[in-house]
């Protein structure tokens, strides 16, 4: 009896083992995904105009305040229509990373599937010098300009400038002394 | 006597127990991630294949072994799985070596990009359906991420337990033996979906291939070569994930260093005839069944023109074996018509 009593003991230790509510999932069609970050232009919806500052760095475009980790729904009904569209589902798994571009091709957003199953803002990109930041730096200024604009506190990121404020980082990638992207990346998502 | 009789009983009943339960716990992928079946299906086919592909979903999705035999005798096997990491091709490579020794190996190198472990689902689909060997063990150990736990793969019910509420009639029609999702390692989809708007990868602060990457691409060479096996290292031609020049420049060097052949199918769509409106079923990511057919021709072709390689087909024993693939595999096409709605 002793006997049958730890067995069954043993089993439900096992099955308990780890049953904890931060507990990832695994082993469904859904693979892991992050939980929305709270930004502070999340409630933002269309024909909104008191739109509250991100914590990070922002790019305006058309009056609205782009940023990482706001739901792509509201980027969408904010900045219009996007001028072209792609996506890439997973492999295996469901979900879909979403690339969408504006302004000739000069700004690119792409977008990462939160835990609540909706779109969000993973990162923003600056391609080309049609598009400067709010700041004033464009594709194409130097290192000089760089430092000039966002300051020294940087972290030299094989030559390129990673400037890091609230959820996110700002990088700018330098290519022999010249700017030739620049990234606004959602930390919620990329390390 | 009687009471150590009784304790072992138990003890018996409780393992099966447990073993039991653990089987209806695990993932079956007899549905929708199907992928998660294929390093499995490996171990129930018979081990004399001459070229062998390693790697992630740009084998497994790009290129037809049916193909391959139907039209050069070519018996060949894929073992691919969904975000194969590099040392995971290496470890699998490793363990198909235990059952056999193929003339090639045919390596997708766009698993380079990944210099560090990435996510536990696709490590898990990679991983456990290997048969327990120190490959699999190095490769657990080589594949976790840093909140993984090595008793979590012996014991997967440890891990598993929380799908209890996801358990479906498949767990328990399946618990010892799940049907065959791939057609020798390939994933077959017919339907089209053309590729537009393919976005170029942001530029990257650094394009060289992490340390990680090059060790164990060294040790797949070199296992190639103590084995006498010549490898072949490929892109396939999958429009996304981005595949950088930089990238590419590594990789013909890498090639040329080492004597090795390496094909970037990337530059080579035209002549393979691949049209992206109709030769993808996800907008440029994998190929379709269509563009599957015209990529494993034309790279039949190199292999029977430029390996060791022979045609097979004269062979009735396993002739037959392909013949029953065959059936399955043209049913499937039958099958897939139906559910896309698509006519001849």
């Amino acid at each position: 009896m002793k006997i049958r009593n730890l067995l069954i003991a043993g089993l439900a230790t096992a099955l308990l083992c780890g049953c904890s509510s931060g507990e990832k999932s695994i082993g469904g069609n859904n693979e892991e995904a992050p939980a929305p970050v709270e930004t502070a232009t999340q409630d933002v919806a269309q024909g909104d105009t008191a739109q509250a500052a991100p914590t990070g760095y922002y790019l305006t475009v058309n009056d609205y305040k782009l940023a990482v980790d706001q739901p792509m729904e509201t980027v969408i009904a904010s900045m219009g229509k996007e001028e072209s569209y792609f996506e890439a589902p997973a492999c295996a798994f469901d979900g879909v990373e979403k690339t969408y571009t504006y302004n000739n091709g000069a700004i690119e957003v792409r977008t990462y599937i939160a835990a609540d199953g909706k779109d969000y803002v993973n990162f923003v990109v600056l391609k080309n010098d049609l598009v400067s930041t709010d700041e004033g730096l464009s594709v194409g200024d130097n290192t000089e300009k760089v430092k000039q604009v966002y300051g020294e506190d940087y972290k030299d990121n094989n030559g390129s400038f990673e400037y890091t404020k609230g959820n996110m980082k700002l990088l700018i990638v330098i290519e022999e002394d010249a700017v030739v992207s620049i990234q606004y990346i959602s930390t919620a998502v990329n390390n | 006597m009687k009471n150590f009789l009784k304790i072992t009983i138990s003890l018996l009943i409780g393992i099966a127990g447990l073993f039991l339960i653990q089987r209806i716990f695990l993932p079956k992928y007899t549905k929708d991630v199907v992928e998660g079946s294929f390093i499995e299906e490996y171990y129930d086919d018979k081990p004399d294949h001459d070229v062998v592909f390693i790697g992630d979903c740009e084998v497994y999705e790009n290129f037809s072994p049916v193909e391959l035999w139907q039209k050069y005798g070519i018996n060949s096997y894929i073992r691919g799985s969904a975000q194969q990491l590099i040392w995971q091709s290496y470890y699998l490579l490793e363990d198909t070596l235990k059952y056999e020794k193929p003339k090639v190996v045919v390596f997708n190198v766009l698993s380079m990009k990944y210099n560090e472990p990435q996510n536990e689902a696709y490590n898990r689909m990679s991983i456990e359906g290997m048969r327990w060997s120190m490959s699999k063990v190095n490769n657990i150990n080589a594949s976790m991420m840093e909140d993984e736990h090595f008793v979590e793969y012996v014991f997967p019910l440890l891990r598993y337990h929380s799908r209890w509420n996801d358990l479906t009639s498949d767990d328990f029609t399946y618990i010892f033996d799940t049907p065959h999702e791939s057609f020798k390692g390939y994933y077959m989809r017919i339907d089209e979906k053309a590729a537009s708007n393919v976005p170029e990868g942001p530029a990257l602060t650094d394009y060289n291939f992490g340390e990680n990457s090059y060790y164990y691409l060294d040790k797949i060479t070199k296992l190639c070569k103590d084995n006498d096996i010549e490898l072949i290292l490929i892109k396939a031609p999958s429009l996304y994930p981005y595949w950088y020049d930089q990238w590419d420049k590594q990789m013909v060097d890498y090639a040329k260093e080492h004597d090795l052949t390496y094909i970037n199918f990337l530059e080579l769509t035209d002549e393979i005839g691949i049209d992206f409106e109709h030769d993808t079923y996800d907008g440029g990511l994998h190929l379709n069944l269509s563009g599957a057919i015209k990529l494993s021709d034309y790279f039949g072709q190199y292999i029977i023109d430029n390996t060791a390689v022979t045609d097979r087909r004269g062979e009735a024993e396993l002739s037959a074996k392909w013949d029953k693939v065959i059936a399955e595999y043209n049913q499937e096409i039958e099958n897939q018509k139906k559910e896309y709605n698509i006519t001849d």
